[in-house]
């Protein structure tokens, strides 16, 4: 399609916490030096920077994008914020690949960040107005309260039980027993989730990740530019974005069209015709446990339906067919919202790499995605990376 | 093209009130709490030294803004430095009238990047750019740890 | 390339106690317009009839009415009131507030629906609480009838409806 071929060549990420010491600039720069080390390059090898990162009443800072600015490498660069919601952490190197893929720069620095520990009582405050001001808000309804009719719709359809439901949060909170950044990884069972407390019927307290404070940062290269800093570029093969209706109540709450559409963008990119058997390794967003069973199937890693009877199987666990949260997710590294997606991106770097560690999934894979979620259940976007 | 039917009355027009009912707590980082915490406690202004570039920097930062380097270093500064620029300013950020003028000016350190915005005390016959100036500085039980440690810049 | 030793310190309860911060509260307060779409919806709440929207080119009927259609790209070409029944599409039963503190055992809880409007085109739903029901049994599918504020209490907005009830 006269796209450059693009390559993510290193890659940065701070510890997850529910309150960080540093503010927004420093986790940036802590994000970004990491990976611009893990490259080989200076920042005056930087020509571009992009950066995600969520509505500013989360930080309690307009402008965050330019706030955040020289922490993340951007002083006197081109540089542009982006936000597409909690997409946006999957977004951040989209945009970075269009900088690459049209041949604007050779370099760009991609960088996510969110320190949502500033907001009081609870950030949950700031998501008031995502939804309608009129016709919804007088309602004095809370974010949870769209995520539980969704997740109840979606359990209704399929005929599922809360423990099929379950069964993601136990795997992804072990899973990220073995990563550096975690928040709240803990060796959980089932009967700790379903016992967990009720926070809106069907929704307990364990199917949500936290909020958090962290950042994340990749660096993006040209073709030439990739294969003379490593000898293991992992390329950026497909990229898609879709997003649907703000009239989130007159959509089908049990499955993610958009995501569909954004995961078809993305595959038919990188010659992709058959998802569920060319994909190795996939990190679907987790922001609830049931997400990453809707967001399996708007992937097409699976039939309609089918994420939850697969997960009891094992076969999303580390070792099995498709791995899928290998990282531990948003569910267990934590939920610094657009940091988040940019993580899930750095893991099927890691991934295809073969650098995952203790979380490396067996058998070489080759070929992962990655798919961050976002608003009024209207984003989807989504990445395919090839080693 | 317009929409076909429009609302005709005024009265009619109506409008929804509302608010995000959030407030904030910074907290001011790690370069930003040994800034503040040098200044309660020391009553001493400090800046970043990079040790790659020698770039000096207030108010002091964890990372070099030139060459992207991580900073360990910060050494203390004066409290006296260069009047760079002023305003004087009549109504406050909701448009309220002051009872007198605040006078706000951006003042800069010898041979260190950035400044300190504060308040002035220095008579209006004085007040022009380039004169030196001096931080006055609560008195040590008073202070809090915040920008309000500096009562305000006076004349030297 | 490894990624291990992550930075940033995550401050205890005590630790965040102690480290210097700065508070700030906003005081901003919004005016939305309501624009001509909800303008007329909100408008014919406060005489007790739900509004939709008709685009003679989708033949779809939607909720809640709006100026153009967003699928068709064009104004949409009429405003009809539908019923004031429903079916539930989904519903929760929510035991905390917004700012996430908790309801007290005694405080009855939210039961936020997606209620499908009879009269609208399939799928045409909004959010609305249900009321009037035991939580355990209320199901999807269920049959619903908006309550409304007695005419002379209603103020043009979307809480002229109380709750929507099984009827």
């Amino acid at each position: 399609m006269g796209f450059r071929k693009v390559a993510i060549v290193g890659a940065g990420i701070t510890k997850f916490v529910r309150r960080a010491q540093e503010t927004g600039p420093e986790m940036s720069y802590l994000a970004s030096k990491m990976a611009l080390d893990q490259a080989g390059l200076k920042l005056k090898d930087v020509e571009m920077v992009t950066l995600g990162t969520a509505p500013d009443a989360f930080d309690g800072v307009h402008m965050k994008g330019e706030y955040l600015l020289s922490g993340a490498g951007g002083n006197n660069k081109p540089y542009i914020r982006n936000f597409v919601g909690g997409g946006t952490g999957v977004f951040a190197p989209i945009h970075g690949w269009m900088h690459v893929a049209s041949g604007a720069c050779d370099v760009c620095l991609v960088v996510c960040s969110e320190k949502m520990s500033s907001c009081h009582p609870h950030p949950q405050g700031a998501f008031l107005t995502i939804f309608d001001h009129t016709t919804e808000q007088p309602l004095k309804p809370t974010l949870i309260w769209i995520f539980a009719l969704e997740m109840r719709r979606y359990m209704e359809t399929y005929g599922l039980t809360k423990e099929d439901i379950a069964r993601v949060a136990v795997k992804n909170k072990n899973n990220a027993l073995d990563h550096p950044s975690a928040q709240v990884a803990e060796a959980v069972t089932i009967e700790d989730i379903l016992n967990s407390e009720v926070l809106a019927e069907p929704v307990h307290r364990l199917d949500i990740s936290p909020a958090s404070d962290g950042a994340a940062a990749v660096v993006l290269a040209s073709e030439d530019v990739a294969k003379r800093l490593t000898d293991k570029p992992v390329w950026i093969d497909g990229v898609g974005w879709n997003l649907d209706t703000a009239y989130w109540a007159t959509k089908d709450l049990y499955y993610p069209r958009y995501v569909e559409k954004a995961a078809r963008m993305a595959y038919e990119m990188a010659g992709i015709t058959e998802p569920h058997k060319e994909i190795q390794v996939a990190e679907p967003y987790d922001p609830f446990d049931y997400k990453e069973l809707h967001h399996m199937e708007g992937l097409l890693l699976c039939e309609r339906g089918e994420a939850a009877r697969l997960t009891a199987e094992g076969y999303t666990a580390r070792t099995g067919n498709l791995p899928t949260c290998p990282s531990g997710g948003a569910l267990g590294v934590g939920n610094p919202i657009a940091a988040t997606g940019l993580m899930k991106v750095i893991e099927i770097f890691l991934q295809l790499r073969e650098e995952a560690g203790k979380r490396q999934v067996p058998g070489k894979p080759r070929v992962g995605v990655a798919q961050a979620w976002g608003d009024l259940m209207q984003v989807g976007t989504v990445i395919v990376l090839r080693r | 093209m317009s929409f076909k039917e429009t609302i005709q009355s005024n009265i009619q027009l109506s409008y929804f009130e509302g608010q995000i009912p959030v407030n904030y707590q910074y907290t001011l980082g790690v370069a930003g709490n040994k800034f503040f915490e040098t200044l309660k406690q020391k009553g001493e202004f400090i800046a970043s030294v990079c040790s790659h570039c020698g770039v000096k920097t207030i108010y002091p930062l964890i990372y070099c803004e030139e060459c992207f380097n991580p900073i360990d270093t910060y050494v203390s500064i004066e409290l006296e430095g260069e009047l760079y620029s002023f305003t004087k300013c009549y109504r406050d950020y909701q448009g309220n009238t002051y009872d007198e003028p605040h006078v706000i000016g951006l003042i800069r350190f010898d041979g260190i990047k950035g400044g300190i915005i504060h308040r002035l005390n220095i008579n209006e016959k004085d007040l022009k750019l380039g004169i030196r100036v001096k931080a006055k500085l609560k008195p040590t039980n008073k202070r809090t740890g915040g920008l309000d440690d500096i009562v305000c810049f006076e004349k030297v | 390339m490894k990624i291990e030793n992550v930075p940033v310190k995550g401050l205890s309860s005590d630790e965040y106690e102690k480290t210097l911060k700065i508070s700030w509260k906003p005081t901003l307060q919004y005016a939305w317009d309501n624009g001509i779409g909800i303008g007329k919806y909100l408008q014919s709440l406060k005489e007790g009839k739900i509004l939709a929207a008709y685009c003679e080119k989708c033949g779809r009927i939607m909720l809640p009415a709006r100026a153009f259609c967003e699928m068709c790209f064009r104004p949409t070409d009429k405003y009809l009131p539908v019923k004031d029944t429903g079916t539930v599409n989904t519903f929760a039963i929510c035991h905390v507030n917004w700012d996430a503190s908790r309801l007290k055992p005694d405080e009855p809880r939210y039961i936020p629906a997606v209620i499908e409007i009879d009269g609208a085109s399939p799928g045409q739903g909004i959010m609305h609480l249900l009321g009037n029901v035991e939580p355990a049994k209320v199901r999807i599918g269920m049959k619903v009838k908006a309550v409304w504020k007695p005419a002379d209490k209603r103020e043009g907005s979307i809480t002229d409806i109380l709750f929507f009830e099984p009827y």
